[in-house]
């Protein structure tokens, strides 16, 4: 299909930008697009309005940038009109009024408020551009559906789906994942209903704590693009149904894991829910230090694991700890990087707003703090020293990455940092989990015993026969 | 055959949409229940009706209904979400509208200390880079830090208060209907 030039408007009173639809699938498939001035947006699946799904060629398509991450926000545009580009796609050029020139201004930072432009730029299908925007729009069939005044009553049917996104079950599933590598990795007897209960358990206190966050959070998550759409922000539930489900969901887990688990697991699960709620919740408007208190919050659930598995924490336990720990300031600061603008407007203290240098630099420090320690692993009897080896090259290079975040840092390198992040701890553990100790261990040999043997065997003079002389 | 079957079909899609258009104007009544333009008048509101985000303080107004027969406690509690919805509306619109003037100073400042030139060669406005950039929402910050831990403490206290009111209100309603099915 030849390209064709579509016009989108996001809505009233925002500017429009062009898309050059260089394919196009069926009517509900993806469509690849390059918008003029900005990055490339990966796709966009369409839907139709569902009252107009009756009608076979519907005259309205709305049109949703799909997140390539979940810190870019999901814009929902209209195509008001289009026109056949032809070969020359040097027509379809144009300066875009919406978009801001500097390419360094990150895209997702432009919240509604920072738009310049508030004139309505539409242009209708015969050309002409339109004047009364206005009452088009006050036509329900014509407003995106998060524009309209809707109901607040529960939909029972969908509650699942909010009781996931209240506890954001991604982020709860990490944590449940490095949960189980702590479980896995400790060196006391492996049962699979206290695997599965004190898994639950993290899982369901996990829960819990997301749930009490983003209920305080709401005015704060409703000024930043990328939280806009949670559940509570739009009303989809009372915060006292939250409140509800989290209370539930995070004495449920408590009392399953120091019911069936261990008190130390218990304890370490319900210090955990306070630390995040009562302690960092609060904290990211008050001082930067809510970043290391965050990360804490993060190295717990593999102290979990090991405490259901051996019911003590050993010194494999903290370096698993510290593993984590270390990882999400590299992934936090580069996250944060590129909210700068919306973390200032809604008020949190982040380092990437009030100490850049400082971010950088701590991001880069933990990079290499995860390379010693993993490189030092073995000594805790944790892993075999393969590990220590196979390791590296993945540290070497998200140190790499950090590095060039701390040298240049800019939307890119921080991406880059980020995406990398990602991969990096699941590769990691994946690792680590290869070279358990007790799974290579012919004749249980203490690696620190192992290791001094080979420094002090390592002598460059032949052995001599000292007892013939 | 291909070639004429597509364009039989775009002529028809062309048609339709022509047709769609003008029903289009006559038609306004959204057939989707639960969703509309404008909320309904109190009489025939069932349940509080939440709205768009409002542009200037990004918040999402609810329009809370008065049940007939409302007792004390549940009055007291729209009082307070009403109130607390007002209060979070006038700061945050202050505040977005302070963010946009300092914003604003800032790149007409910084645009002085370069060279008046407003606009690239290439027609599209010009703004400082992502470094100069920082420091204004650096000094932004650390300016409205105060107020907005006044703001955060507040917040928190009604927060909580609504939801301790609105856990009375709903037990007294599970308690009354308990009561009145026996």
């Amino acid at each position: 299909m030849r390209p064709s030039v579509f016009v989108l408007q996001q809505r009233a009173g925002v500017a429009v930008l062009r898309a050059v639809v260089l394919q196009q699938g069926g009517r509900n498939s993806c469509v690849n697009v390059w918008q003029t001035g900005e990055a490339p947006a990966r796709c966009l699946s369409t839907w139709n309005n569902p009252w107009n799904r009756r009608r076979q060629s519907p005259c309205i398509r709305w049109y949703s940038s799909k997140a390539p991450s979940s810190i870019t926000p999901q814009h929902t545009y209209k195509v008001v009109s289009r026109d056949r580009a032809g070969n020359d796609l040097r027509r379809i050029l144009p300066t875009s009024a919406s978009v801001p020139a500097s390419s360094t201004e990150p895209l997702q930072g432009d919240s509604r408020q920072e738009t310049d432009n508030n004139k309505p730029t539409t242009i209708a299908e015969d050309g002409v551009p339109a004047t009364g925007v206005d009452d088009v729009d006050a036509d329900p069939e014509v407003l995106p559906p998060n524009q309209l005044w809707r109901e607040q009553r529960l939909d029972l049917a969908k509650l699942p789906g909010y009781y996931m996104k209240l506890s954001k079950i991604r982020l709860t599933g990490l944590v449940v994942i490095s949960a189980m590598g702590g479980y896995y990795m400790a060196p006391g007897s492996h049962d699979f209903f206290t695997f599965l209960l004190a898994m639950t358990g993290t899982g369901l206190t996990s829960c819990a704590a997301n749930t009490i966050n983003q209920v305080f959070e709401v005015p704060f998550d409703s000024q930043m693009d990328r939280t806009r759409n949670r559940v509570l922000v739009r009303g989809l539930l009372s915060p006292l149904h939250a409140v509800g489900f989290a209370t539930v969901a995070g004495s449920t887990g408590a009392l399953l894991l120091y019911n069936w688990i261990n008190p130390l697991t218990a304890a370490l699960g319900v210090g955990n829910l306070a630390l995040y709620t009562l302690l960092y919740t609060p904290m990211k408007r008050m001082s930067i230090a809510n970043t290391w208190v965050g990360s804490v919050v993060g190295a717990i659930p593999p102290l979990m694991g090991w405490a259901a598995c051996t019911g003590q924490l050993e010194a494999g336990a903290w370096v698993l700890a510290g593993i984590l720990y270390s990882w999400q300031f590299p992934h936090f600061n580069a996250l944060s990087w590129r909210l700068r603008p919306d973390y200032s407007r809604a008020g949190y203290c982040m380092m990437s707003v009030t100490n850049p240098d400082l971010c950088r630099r701590v991001a880069l420090r933990h990079c290499l703090l995860i390379t010693t320690i993993c490189s030092l692993a073995p000594f805790t009897n944790l892993t075999t020293w393969a590990f220590a080896f196979n390791s590296l090259p993945l540290n070497i290079y998200f140190s790499y990455l950090g590095w060039k975040f701390y040298e240049d840092a800019n939307n890119q390198s921080a991406r880059r940092l980020f995406m990398a992040s990602l991969w990096h701890l699941p590769t990691l553990l994946l690792c680590m989990f290869i070279c358990k100790k007790s799974l290579h261990d012919k004749d249980k040999k203490d690696n620190v015993k192992a290791f001094t043997d080979f420094v002090v065997g390592f002598h460059p003079f032949p052995v001599l026969p000292f007892h013939r002389l | 055959m291909i070639r004429s079957f597509c364009t039989a079909r775009n002529a028809h899609a062309a048609v339709r949409k022509t047709r769609t258009a003008g029903r289009r104007k006559g038609q306004t009544k959204a057939s989707v229940p639960g969703i509309a333009a404008q909320p309904p008048p109190q009489s025939q509101m069932a349940h509080d009706w939440i709205g768009p985000a409002d542009p200037s303080s990004n918040l999402r107004p609810i329009k809370f209904r008065v049940p007939t027969g409302e007792s004390a406690a549940e009055e007291r509690l729209r009082q307070l979400r009403a109130d607390t919805q007002k209060w979070n509306q006038e700061f945050w619109s202050n505040h977005n509208q302070q963010f946009n003037k300092e914003k604003a100073d800032f790149i007409r400042s910084w645009l002085e200390k370069e060279d008046f030139k407003s606009v690239h060669t290439d027609g599209s406005k010009r703004m400082p880079p992502a470094e100069d950039m920082s420091e204004f929402y650096r000094t932004f910050l650390t300016e409205h830090q105060h107020g907005q831990l006044q703001y955060q403490r507040e917040w928190y206290k009604r927060n909580l208060y609504i939801i301790y009111l609105s856990f009375r209100v709903k037990m007294f309603q599970l308690v009354s209907k308990v009561l009145m099915r026996r």
